[in-house]
């Protein structure tokens, strides 16, 4: 039978064609082989230059391989801070804030012993000059009943001391973060990623603060508490990582600040 | 084929794919993490679940990107067809992929607090009317059921039920999905930040996701064209209308001619055994391949996407397989082939041409 087959028909005829249960064709098998030792070589790449692009975290560390123990007078309001002189500088104030485990606020473990001096068993939190507690358990909070003699001193020194400071009307434009994330929970621990996480936070009572820069690009942290020096938490959580303009009474305790927002002292920018 | 449905129809092929794809996202994955903790230890380490959740998520992206690729380039490049026999596993994995990621961030951002965690993904935060602040959570979980759909319905019982058109109606939202991931990392980790490698993947896939879809559809217009047969209007007459397709010598053998007439489905023309033709709908009735793009393997009309075959005789499976296609009518004058477009019903036999001198 004579045939008129065009030019490439024959070589139409000759192309491998794959069925998956049958033999592969020889041509097919050997491009596969290359292309699958091509494409596990890519996603090795891919996995090494992906994670090398990546931005290191901000300086911080949550240490949770070990529990420290810390002595010191107990505020409760408006949030639990604990108070003791500085280890390395003995006249220096250092204000230690307390949160427990998970995303809630120490509040309810540390209520019974506001204004005395307590032993706290917790996780150590760090950034730049901010330490945060992370207390262990429920009965990591001791009130200090046997107090040696230094330990009243310091009591009467650290009673002695003004509760609050007033510093100022201030307006500062910045981020609102939950405190233990940003102090070293999370790495990184604000932005749009982390907002869900911050209000969560925030919800549960964690302290929130306003990270604002100055025209160096260096942050600093201010805790937010309500106008009359309340827990804010609830009140930002709504505002968690955005960009906001905080307008309040600039104020101390300890070696920590505080704005005290006015009413509508929020604005999203 | 439908005989019969086990979990996974695994057969050595696909075991080799398997192997290949999860030796890939094992690697990816491994380096992702082992270099993350090398790259970024002491003070400034990320946080380990954070580094799980990039891995997994960078790895689920490329991923989808790479499915999406699959068909476009088997239209362009047949060698590339087997990607697409085993594509269903791969979208299965990639299904394992991102919810690792959801139940990462889940655990990592939604947990530990107030909120029951699947709440808070949905309720926490943001404000669709304002650009900077719209939550992108609830685009990744819309992705993530869309997935999670098609991996439930992937096997070829639902194939079978739900039939064809719609099965393949419920995969092509794997498009719906891949845009809903996009709006996901633009309102998620670009507004994190903008300037990393972030906008460079996103930018890279959709510039090569959509770029050979682009390709693939100008390429395909074109031969589109070359099937399209014009034919005067047939008024259902009881004499069959007899349309010219061309001369069945140019037919290669094994191989087929596809020819829409007057834009109506097409026909699949096939030569084989060298000189007998037979002609059958062009629609693979397991996913709606393009039969007139397989082969006569063992005097079986076969599908070049799964091998799903049919007898040129009568377009049925083989026994004990059911499937059945439309077949028409042909005759040929002086060498050339004239086809009747209308079609006989899936299964019905009618006689096959064989052109003797």
């Amino acid at each position: 039978m004579p045939t008129n087959k065009p030019e490439n028909a024959t070589e139409q005829e000759a192309a491998p064609f794959f069925v998956g249960y049958l033999p592969m064709p020889p041509q097919l098998k050997s491009f596969y082989w290359r292309l699958a030792a091509v494409l596990i070589v890519v996603c090795g790449l891919l996995g090494y230059w992906v994670a090398a692009q990546q931005k290191p975290a901000s300086p911080a560390h949550w240490n949770t391989a070990q529990i420290s123990t810390i002595q010191g007078l107990l505020s409760v309001r408006p949030y639990p801070i604990l108070h003791r002189f500085n280890p390395q500088n003995p006249h220096q104030v250092e204000s230690i804030l307390l949160v427990s485990p998970g995303k809630h606020s120490a509040a309810e473990w540390s209520a019974d012993f506001a204004q005395q001096m307590v032993s706290v068993d917790g996780y150590e939190i760090h950034r730049g000059g901010w330490t945060m507690l992370e207390i262990a358990a429920q009965d990591a909070v001791k009130k200090i009943t046997e107090a040696s003699a230094q330990t009243k001193s310091q009591l009467q020194r650290l009673s002695a001391l003004p509760a609050t400071q007033l510093l100022g009307e201030i307006s500062l434009q910045g981020e609102i973060v939950d405190s233990k994330c940003f102090l070293g929970v999370m790495k990184p621990g604000a932005g749009k990623i982390h907002k869900a996480c911050a209000e969560v936070c925030m919800l549960g009572g964690i302290p929130p603060m306003l990270i604002a820069k100055d025209a160096t690009q260096q942050q600093f942290g201010y805790l937010l508490t309500t106008a009359d020096g309340g827990n804010a938490a609830a009140l930002s959580a709504k505002f968690a990582a955005e960009t906001v303009q905080i307008s309040g009474q600039l104020q101390q305790q300890g070696d920590l600040l505080f704005i005290a927002m006015n009413e509508d002292g929020i604005q999203r920018r | 084929m439908s005989h019969g449905y086990v979990a996974v129809n695994w057969n050595r092929r696909k075991q080799l794919y398997d192997i290949c794809v999860w030796l890939g996202i094992v690697l990816y994955v491994a380096l992702f993490i082992g270099l993350s903790n090398v790259f970024y230890a002491g003070e400034q380490s990320i946080s380990m679940p954070i580094i799980l959740i990039r891995a997994f998520s960078s790895c689920a992206f490329l991923m989808l990107s790479f499915i999406l690729c699959i068909g476009p380039l088997a239209r362009l490049d047949r060698r590339f067809l087997p990607l697409l026999y085993n594509r269903r596993h791969l979208g299965v994995s990639l299904l394992v992929v991102a919810l690792l990621h959801a139940a990462v961030a889940i655990y990592w951002y939604h947990s530990f607090g107030v909120l029951n965690p699947i709440v808070s993904v949905f309720t926490s935060g943001g404000d669709y009317r304002s650009l900077s602040d719209v939550p992108f959570q609830t685009f990744g979980a819309a992705a993530l059921l869309i997935l999670l759909l098609m991996a439930a319905t992937s096997h070829d019982y639902w194939n079978a039920t739900l039939g064809a058109p719609l099965w393949k109606a419920i995969h092509i939202s794997v498009y719906f999905a891949y845009a809903l991931v996009i709006v996901h990392i633009l309102f998620g980790a670009l507004q994190q930040d903008n300037t990393g490698i972030l906008p460079w993947m996103a930018g890279a896939s959709v510039a090569l996701v959509g770029g050979l879809h682009l390709i693939t559809a100008f390429a395909k217009a074109g031969a589109d064209r070359q099937i399209r047969v014009r034919a005067p209007a047939h008024d259902a007459a009881p004499e069959p209308c007899w349309v010219a397709v061309g001369d069945w010598q140019e037919i290669p053998n094994n191989r087929a001619r596809v020819v829409s007439i007057n834009d109506a489905e097409r026909i699949a023309i096939f030569r084989y055994d060298e000189t007998k033709l037979a002609a059958v709908s062009n629609v693979c009735q397991h996913q709606n391949g393009p039969l007139g793009e397989g082969r006569v393997v063992d005097g079986l009309i076969t599908c070049p996407w799964h091998g799903y075959q049919y007898k040129p005789e009568d377009g049925c499976s083989p026994p004990p397989f059911t499937e059945k296609i439309k077949t028409y009518q042909l005759k040929v004058e002086a060498s050339q082939v004239l086809v009747n477009p209308v079609p006989l019903p899936a299964g019905a036999p009618r006689p096959i041409i064989h052109i003797t001198a």
